[in-house]
């Protein structure tokens, strides 16, 4: 049975490891998949020369920090608080609603998110307009609320799903300490504080070192899908800018070229996270 | 047991003998298969059992196999086939050798067809017939040769444009807008009466505004760009490029829309995606009265308006300063292109001319477009008439015949003569069309395509992407007013000049 799983990291994760040669390599159409001739660093070179790609990887960074920082504490606390609730039906429920969001396809999300924002149709500047007299903003279009749509969406769609995993921690903690947190007087504020955050420190610690590891790979659907020429100055990410400049423009080597950076960055954040965590907490994911 | 084995022994001799009865001809020659490659759209999905796809088999006595891949897939299938050479069909559909296939060809994966003219007849005579051999010329790459047989058109189409409320331009007492000054007139009084109304709408983002409207400015620039290049124009006088993007037709250009969006004339809500039901909303509810759009969308606007006497109509290109054009259009579009593996069949000549005479005949060029005479249309007094269903069909005649048997797909149709379109349409389209055809070079031809080797290109390709970055945010600032076009002209000219369109420009030139 684990040939299955064996096999699918073998094909999809490592042997693609190879392709990235093109990214040393000219590309040319029709002569062969992994280029013509060595061309060292020059693709490299193309993209660190080009304003734009810092733009859009200070635009990435800021904009995977920002969300590491709101959506990361949130799914943790909601999980706590969803521990407590006494009512299981209740607890069931909106344990349902809240991740029901995260199976809608980002297209249908953008769609909808569009609808309601519209200047002109939108329920949210309808509401502004008619009930407190003020002038309908272009939510969509105006780069000043770009980063916070992104967030709030992403709050939406994933609060709920990934939950589920510090439920599952949760639900492994012994019953015995709390019992033992009970004997010695302990109330439900300080069992949260005593008990049941020490006792899912491994997987928050876990959930961060990935969630760093992946600060250079943003939901790339979305942003594309939110990407107009008046946001494009906070909202060009590193994959939209590969997109349009290398696969839109069928310029492989150089996406291969700014791929292979960005995965660089992220091993070096995930083993620098990886070695702090170690330090601080005794926790590491190897 | 016995019984059961005799009892199909008899059957399979006699269908055996049937066969051979019946199928003596095509046992002497063995019938001819290839795959094909087709681009399927959404709002035409393909389907083998269509009319005009099994006719062109019958007819023509070839199998094909068709391979239905959807349109957003199709630029990579078809780059995947070409780049590996593995798994690519015998044909592929709705080609052109813009892009990546120029590279593709000059590297030897793509059969140059212009090689062999004695197999491809038909689509000879109709290049000759239309007077097309310098459009079909211009398609030749750096080393004089032409990848791909192009659908051919005998004169473009004028098939959208200004579209606006001819009900209220009466009411008003408006003349008919001719100039686009005019057009400023006409908006003002439209916004007067009805203040709360964004009176000029954009359909599907700004790209379908500026592609119509900018030629009569003399540039064509951004996303749908006449030349493919986003910030450079063609000047048909002196036959070359110029950096559209930092002229002064486009700087003229921005400021009369700028004027239209400060006064609130022209509607702010234009980023894209922009659903088709908000801006049918927005006109059938009279919060907008005039767009750029298609004329087969009109009827779907009316259809949904409750206002007393709406009547959307549509007008012929407005003069500018550089006269009254439209969108540039090529008399030559998407064609049949043969992967350089077709070449090794044994039959790659009977291949050729098969698909030259399925697409290009005289016979069958009316079968793509019109259907089978006798099911889909019959010719009385010299005249075309539809079928009932077609007529009576609330989608109208094009659109019933294209969904139900096939008939003109762009895909597959590959000779387009104006006259025989028109017969699917109603009078009043075919009159604007006559009218647009009468004032001259309103549609004007798409600017040659420079002949990159792939060194060439892949620069070309480098600096598109920033300078296009560049001018759209640029364009969007000037028009919503966050950058002055008189005060920040000057630096948005330095930008594109820091990001090499001077450069740009000179590859541009220098490969004609």
């Amino acid at each position: 049975m684990l040939i299955i799983p064996l096999l699918y990291f073998l094909l999809f994760k490592y042997v693609p490891l190879f392709g990235n040669v093109l990214a040393f390599r000219r590309y040319r159409p029709g002569m062969g998949p992994f280029g013509t001739e060595w061309v060292g660093l020059h693709y490299f070179q193309r993209f660190w020369g080009d304003p734009a790609f810092w733009r859009a990887f200070r635009n990435t960074l800021v904009l995977s920090l920002l969300n590491l920082v709101v959506n990361f504490p949130i799914p943790i606390v909601f999980a706590i608080l969803l521990n407590e609730v006494r009512i299981l039906p209740f607890k069931k429920a909106v344990q349902t609603v809240s991740y029901m969001p995260r199976f809608i396809s980002t297209v249908v999300v953008i769609a909808i998110l569009g609808e309601l924002l519209s200047p002109s149709t939108g329920i949210v500047n309808i509401i502004r307009m008619n009930v407190f007299g003020q002038k309908a903003i272009y939510f969509i279009n105006e780069a000043k609320y770009f980063r916070w749509i992104y967030i709030f969406v992403d709050t939406w769609q994933y609060t709920g799903w990934t939950a589920i995993i510090y439920l599952a921690a949760i639900t492994a903690i012994p019953a015995d300490l709390y019992e033992a947190a009970t004997i010695d007087g302990a109330t439900r504020i300080q069992q949260i504080f005593y008990v049941t955050i020490p006792s899912i420190m491994p997987t928050i610690m876990v959930m961060l070192i990935l969630n760093v590891g992946r600060l250079l790979s943003l939901g790339f659907e979305k942003v594309l899908l939110l990407y107009t020429p008046d946001n494009s100055m906070v909202s060009d990410i590193i994959d939209t800018l590969v997109y349009r400049t290398g696969l839109a423009n069928q310029n492989y080597s150089y996406a291969t070229a700014i791929g292979l950076f960005s995965g660089i960055i992220g091993v070096i954040l995930v083993s620098s996270s990886n070695f702090l965590s170690r330090k601080i907490t005794g926790e590491g994911v190897y | 047991m016995k019984k059961v084995l005799g009892i199909t022994l008899v059957l399979v001799t006699c269908v055996l003998l049937g066969v051979s009865a019946q199928g003596a001809k095509e046992q002497v020659v063995k019938p001819l298969e290839f795959s094909v490659f087709y681009s399927d759209n959404a709002t035409l999905p393909f389907k083998d059992t269509w009319l005009t796809v099994t006719e062109i088999q019958k007819r023509t006595g070839v199998k094909v196999n068709w391979e239905i891949i959807p349109i957003a897939d199709y630029k990579t299938k078809v780059s995947l086939a070409l780049n590996t050479g593995t798994n690519a069909p015998d044909v592929i559909l709705y080609q052109s050798t813009k892009g990546e296939n120029a590279a593709l060809a000059l590297n030897g994966a793509i059969v140059p067809i212009s090689d062999y003219p004695e197999w491809t007849p038909h689509f000879n005579a109709r290049v000759k017939e239309f007077g097309l051999e310098n459009d079909v010329d211009l398609l030749k790459l750096k080393d004089g040769k032409r990848y791909y047989m192009p659908a051919l058109f005998d004169v473009p189409f004028y098939d959208g444009g200004l579209i606006l409320r001819e009900d209220l331009l009466k009411k008003y007492n408006l003349p008919v807008p001719k100039t686009f000054d005019d057009l400023y007139r006409v908006l003002k009084e439209f916004k007067r009466h009805a203040p709360d109304s964004y009176p000029l709408t954009i359909l599907a983002g700004p790209r379908v505004l500026y592609r119509m409207t900018m030629p009569s400015w003399g540039v064509s620039l951004g996303k749908n760009g006449a030349s493919g290049t986003n910030t450079l124009s063609w000047d048909y006088d002196k036959k070359q490029y110029f950096a559209g993007a930092i002229s002064e037709e486009y700087k003229s250009y921005i400021t009369f829309f700028r004027k239209l969006y400060a006064e609130g004339l022209l509607d702010p809500e234009m980023a894209e995606p922009i659903d088709g039901d908000r801006w049918t909303q927005k006109l059938a509810t009279g919060k907008a009265m005039a767009s750029y759009a298609y004329y087969d969308q009109i009827g779907g606007v009316e259809a949904n308006s409750t206002i007393p006497g709406f009547k959307l109509q549509m007008y012929p290109a407005l003069a500018g300063p550089a006269g009254a054009h439209h969108q540039e259009k090529s008399r030559t579009g998407g064609g049949v292109m043969f992967p350089i593996k077709t070449s090794r069949r044994a039959d790659f000549e009977q291949l050729v001319r098969a698909v030259d005479e399925m697409f290009f005949s005289e016979e069958n060029a009316k079968l793509w477009c019109l259907g089978v005479e006798g099911v889909t249309y019959t010719v009385q007094n010299g005249k075309i008439v539809f079928a009932d269903e077609f007529v009576n069909a609330k989608e109208g005649i094009y659109k019933s015949m294209q969904v139900k048997h096939g008939t003109g797909s762009d895909v597959t149709q590959m000779v387009w003569v104006n006259a025989r379109e028109m017969t699917k349409y109603d009078d009043n389209y075919a009159r604007i069309n006559a009218e647009v055809e009468a004032m001259g070079d309103v549609i004007r031809y798409i600017p040659p395509t420079p002949k990159f080797d792939d060194k060439q290109a892949e620069e070309a390709g480098s600096l598109q992407t920033p300078l296009h970055d560049a001018w759209e945010r640029w364009n969007s600032a000037f028009l919503t007013g966050a950058k002055s076009i008189d005060r920040d002209w000057n630096a948005y000219v330095q930008e594109m000049k820091n990001l090499g369109i001077d450069r740009f420009l000179e590859l541009y030139n220098s490969n004609l």
